[in-house]
């Protein structure tokens, strides 16, 4: 590469860089007063670069971009004072899902709102021509673009050191209850700089739209990245934000630049691990001090008599099923056990690991990639195409999981969506592997497999049995260390425990039983694609355990089926699904809070 | 012969020295009461002792074997036992299920739950989940647990912090009696004299990351350093 | 009228109880010391009192009015003022900065404290305004501590151990300040392991030994 050629892509580097800073920045700014990790930041993203586009065509672009940055400012201190003032206290798992609920919100009022259409935003007039920098040709917006990170980072240093609000915002970053007992009010802290915050992210959306355009799905697309970048930089620091975004967005373009696009994600990984490994908490990150109360340190208890009752009721209607006139049943029955057996298997990470996994889906849908590649490419046998889904589970649970284990609460959380967002990612764009966005088709069983009926029989054995032997596990000495590690980590070392270890093994436990869910899906669907294994996917999981309760063992596979079944209506009947089961995580959220405040 | 030997300890957070070289024994059946203000590094000294924090430099031997650069759990299963200021049970499970923990991480088959909880007078209750328990009942659990490790080294640190004046005793006497049974080392950490000087065998005094006092509780109780920085006219 | 007045007050931590039955006042302008070692709840109770710590029952009222139930911002604008323990200043920030979290708007019939006033008080502090608080030593984050809540200008506070791992010569220092408080008309109630640094600035001692006052 050629010294000019290096110069462009360092200059692309920084203008990509600048977007990912403002989202970033806001992010950790909101984090460090209120504790509270936003994964609607993203949305504000999108939402700012919608309303950009919309506005642009009324009052022009220049205009637009500070209106959109306003107009998403509004929505965010409303979000902040009718919503998330309420949870501040909730275990950060409610927290994190509420704000999920929030995106997908967001997400069907840009549909209704927008359409399903990318929408092209204008050239910014003024700036639409390219400079020639090196000999080459580069756009002159772009380096506006490259300035607007560091002024926005000028000005926040400003505000934050040469403002009593900042000064207040900077103390109660520290320590919040020290500020409180010198005077300071919290709420509007926190009010302030969900606002500011949220600004940030509608500066960056509305900035961004000359070079891309308004799209749906970029609201995870880039939360994701910015979870990598403040899991890098150090959740709550804006300088470590700033760092972040600037050394992740010059890996970027030039893995772009030097023609292998694919290595983004590789490179994005190895930056993260590197950095985890040696500075877990992040370049200028500090450990987080604070613990919150969970709320899963309640005995999970044996099975009633009630409950086997229910149990075997269960199984002779899961028995008979097939005999019954609607074959639909069937097909929503294998449903209901495949997301049966996932979300017992992410209930224990959650339950008895008290680990927030994120990102299961992701181990879901490494099943169900290497099942089919087994079954379409190497033409393995069913028997050998689920196992190989099973090893894949666990084989990444295994590598990603050694990592997580290395971090608790909300940044393991944050760690495993970035893992999932990679494992996506990959999927997405290995074309000749995986089949991109297309995804594979022909995923078919074997011929004395290929009714319904009898590969729902196959699905019910294996999820029953292996949703048992994770019941089973509960009352293991695995699963009392497990759960002492949970509960006192302290006093489980103190005994001998290796906590670390504990956590590791349970990671692939579930990992393994994630494969084998989404192996079996690959062959009932007859196809898969990248949204197999999406962040929506991750979340679903965590729904159906919030769901069906995280305190006992059966709860999970209830709200499995009930949140199955309540999808399965939804997206059939009702246009704006999403926002739908937005609103019923909203419901829950509170519900549980409230119930267990 | 010493069970727990600490030779020229140093461990500084920044600039600030919690321990400059320390230095002292403890024997076998021995209790000794580890006393100085805030600050002096009493937690700082239980954390190296257990693994939770790694010193600077300086040696820790258990029967002669290093501990230093061990992990928590690899003390623990060298025979170091520890009872928190704060009591750490398992909340979610049963005082039961609490001990069998301990003797699952040490692969005991051979005692059983009940003999511990036996010991420190908690059986009618064994079945109750802990986190309905009452904090000195709590502290009592934790006591089981430990012994269960069947420890040769036992870590105290503030063991009556928390607890109603009355219970305080009950526990201590309870401690000095299973240690002497079992011939455990026992190093505590109190601030409550009454029981420092009832139940110690030997004090040692830090200050400032040194040992400034050590012997008998009536040679610490009137070495006029101590006086002046900790005991005052008390 | 008792400007503190603390009534019957038990406080603990989740289920571990550190304070039973704890009652004591605070005059007008009187500085007085609550004397025990550590452990003993002093801590508990000056947290308690401006709503740190949850208490189980109790009362207590400042200036006649119950502040038991409120939260703690509000009480230090009522003019309460804390000082905790190990100090707790904002090592990321200044020492201006410092001030400025600590700065309400005065209040009538209590002394008004500008930077001016504080750094006459502790000069040291005067000659290092733009210092950051993990920069500096022991003494001055202990100054720091005190002047920030002045800042407040409060018509009392609590001091949890100031004296606490300071050396001889900057003890002194904050035992003028206090006599300094005092004579401007503070009401100061202290928490003290040390019994000479507690006679040497207290009106009155109340011992606290286990939770208890005796």
């Amino acid at each position: 590469m050629t010294s000019s050629a290096v110069l462009l892509q360092l200059l692309n580097g920084l203008a990509g860089a600048s977007s990912l800073f403002l989202v970033a920045a806001g992010l950790s700014l909101i984090f460090g007063v209120s504790r509270i990790v936003n994964f609607a930041h993203g949305s504000l993203y999108m939402l700012g670069m919608y309303v950009a586009v919309w506005l642009s065509g009324r009052v022009g672009f220049w205009a637009a971009v500070p209106l959109a940055a306003l107009a998403v400012a509004v929505l965010g201190a409303c979000i902040e004072a009718s919503l998330l003032r309420r949870i501040y206290r909730a275990p950060e798992l409610l927290q994190l899902l509420a704000t999920f609920a929030l995106v997908l919100l967001a997400r069907d009022f840009a549909l209704w709102a927008w359409g399903p259409e990318d929408l092209l935003g204008p050239r910014a007039p003024g700036l639409a021509g390219a400079v020639e920098i090196a000999g080459q040709a580069f756009p002159q917006y772009d380096l506006l673009l490259i300035l607007a990170g560091p002024l926005v980072f000028a000005v926040l240093h400003f505000v934050l050191t040469r403002t009593r609000w900042g000064v207040l915002v900077r103390a109660a970053t520290q320590d919040r209850e020290m500020a409180s007992a010198l005077g300071v009010n919290q709420r509007w802290l926190f009010t302030g700089a969900f606002t500011l915050g949220a600004a940030l992210a509608g500066l960056g959306g509305a900035l961004a739209i000359p070079r891309e355009p308004a799209s749906l799905g970029i609201d995870l697309a880039l939360i994701s990245d910015a979870f990598v970048i403040v899991v890098v930089g150090g959740l709550g620091s804006i300088p470590g934000a700033f760092v972040a975004a600037l050394l992740i967005g010059v890996i970027k373009a030039f893995c772009i630049g030097l023609g292998y696009s694919k290595l983004t994600l590789v490179a994005e990984f190895v930056v993260m691990a590197i950095v985890l490994i040696l500075r877990p908490w992040g370049l200028l990150g500090r450990p987080q001090a604070e613990v919150r109360g969970t709320w899963t340190e309640v005995p999970i208890g044996r099975l009633s008599k009630r409950g086997a009752i229910a149990i075997a009721l269960l199984a002779l209607l899961l028995v008979v099923l097939p005999s019954l006139p609607d074959q639909y049943v069937l097909v929503l029955a294998t449903d209901m056990l495949v997301f049966a057996l996932f979300a017992a298997s992410l209930h224990l990470l959650m339950g008895p690991g008290g680990m927030a996994s994120f990102g299961h889906a992701a181990y879901f849908g490494l099943g169900a990639y290497a099942c089919a590649l087994a079954a379409l490419t190497l033409h393995w046998s069913t028997a050998a195409a689920l196992f190989t889904g099973w090893g894949a589970g666990a084989l990444g649970a295994a590598i990603f999981g050694w990592f997580c284990v290395r971090l608790s609460g909300v940044y393991l959380a944050m760690l495993t969506l970035a893992f999932a967002q990679i494992v996506w990612s990959t999927v997405f764009q290995w074309d000749a592997v995986t089949g991109g966005s297309n995804g594979l088709v022909g995923i078919w069983p074997e011929e004395w497999l290929a009714s319904r009926t009898a590969y729902y029989y196959v699905v019910l054995m294996v999820c029953s049995y292996a949703i048992f032997l994770l019941w089973r596990m509960a009352h293991t000495p695995f699963g009392y260390a497990l759960r002492a590690s949970r509960d006192s980590p302290l006093r489980a070392s103190a005994l001998g425990i290796n906590v670390r270890a504990k956590q590791w093994e349970s990671f692939i436990i579930a990992g393994s039983a994630a494969g084998v869910a989404g192996a079996l899906f690959a062959f009932s669907k007859g196809s898969i694609s990248p949204e197999t294994l999406s962040v929506q996917r991750s979340v679903d999981g965590l729904v159906m355990v919030l769901l069906g309760g995280a305190h006992t063992l059966t709860g999970p596979v209830w709200g499995a089926a009930a949140f199955t079944w309540l999808q399965d209506t939804m997206a059939r009947s009702v246009e704006y699904w999403r926002a739908g089961i937005g609103a019923v995580i909203l419901v829950l959220v509170f519900a549980r809070w409230r119930f267990s405040a | 012969m010493a069970i727990l030997s600490i030779r020229a300890l140093a461990k500084a957070y920044g600039g600030v020295k919690a321990l400059a070289g320390v230095s002292f024994d403890v024997a076998a059946g021995e209790i000794v009461a580890l006393i100085g203000p805030n600050g002096a590094g009493k937690t700082t000294l239980f954390n190296v002792l257990n693994g939770q924090l790694a010193a600077d430099s300086g040696e820790v031997l258990l029967e002669g074997t290093s501990l230093v650069g061990c992990a928590p759990h690899r003390v623990a299963r060298l025979g170091v036992g520890r009872t928190f200021q704060v009591a750490a049970t398992f909340g979610s499970m049963t005082a039961r299920e609490n001990v069998q923990v301990a003797l699952q991480a040490i692969h005991e088959r051979h005692y059983k739950a009940e003999t511990f909880l036996e010991r420190v007078g908690v059986t009618e209750r064994a079945d109750t989940p802990c986190a309905a328990f009452a904090y000195g009942e709590l502290k009592r659990v934790e006591l089981a647990m430990v012994l269960a490790q069947r420890p040769r080294l036992l870590l105290m640190d503030e063991p009556t912090a928390g607890m109603a004046p009355e219970e305080r005793g009950a526990l201590m006497t309870l401690a000095a009696e299973l240690a002497r049974s079992e011939n455990i080392a026992v190093l505590f950490s109190e601030h409550d004299m009454d029981v420092v000087f009832g139940f110690a065998q030997r004090v040692v005094a830090l200050h400032l990351g040194e040992v400034i006092a050590e012997g008998s509780p009536d040679e610490v109780r009137s070495n006029p350093r101590l006086r002046e920085v900790y005991l005052g006219d008390a | 009228m008792a400007t503190l007045e603390v009534r019957g007050l038990s406080a603990g931590y989740g289920r571990a109880r550190v304070l039973y039955d704890v009652s004591f006042e605070a005059g007008a302008g009187e500085v007085i010391a609550l004397l025990g070692r550590n452990g003993a709840g002093k801590s508990t109770t000056l947290k308690a009192m401006i709503g740190l710590v949850a208490k189980s029952s109790g009362e207590v009222r400042f200036d006649g009015q119950r502040i038991d139930q409120r939260e703690p911002h509000e009480i230090a604008r009522l003019g309460l003022g804390y000082v905790p323990e190990e100090r707790r200043i904002f090592t990321d920030l200044t020492v201006a900065e410092n001030l400025e979290v600590g700065r309400q708007p005065p209040r009538p019939a209590t002394a008004a404290w500008s930077d001016d006033a504080l750094f006459a008080l502790f000069p040291a502090l005067g000659t290092m305004r733009a210092r950051r608080g993990d920069r500096m030593s022991g003494g001055e984050q202990q100054m720091l501590a005190i002047a920030r809540t002045l800042a407040g200008n409060p018509k009392a506070i609590l001091l949890d151990e100031p004296s606490e791992g300071l050396a001889p010569i900057v003890v002194n220092a904050v035992v003028k300040a206090i006599q300094e408080l005092k004579r401007a008309g503070v009401t100061i109630v202290l928490a003290e392991q040390s019994q000479r640094f507690a006679e040497r600035v207290a009106d009155r001692v109340y011992r606290m030994e286990r939770g208890q006052l005796s």
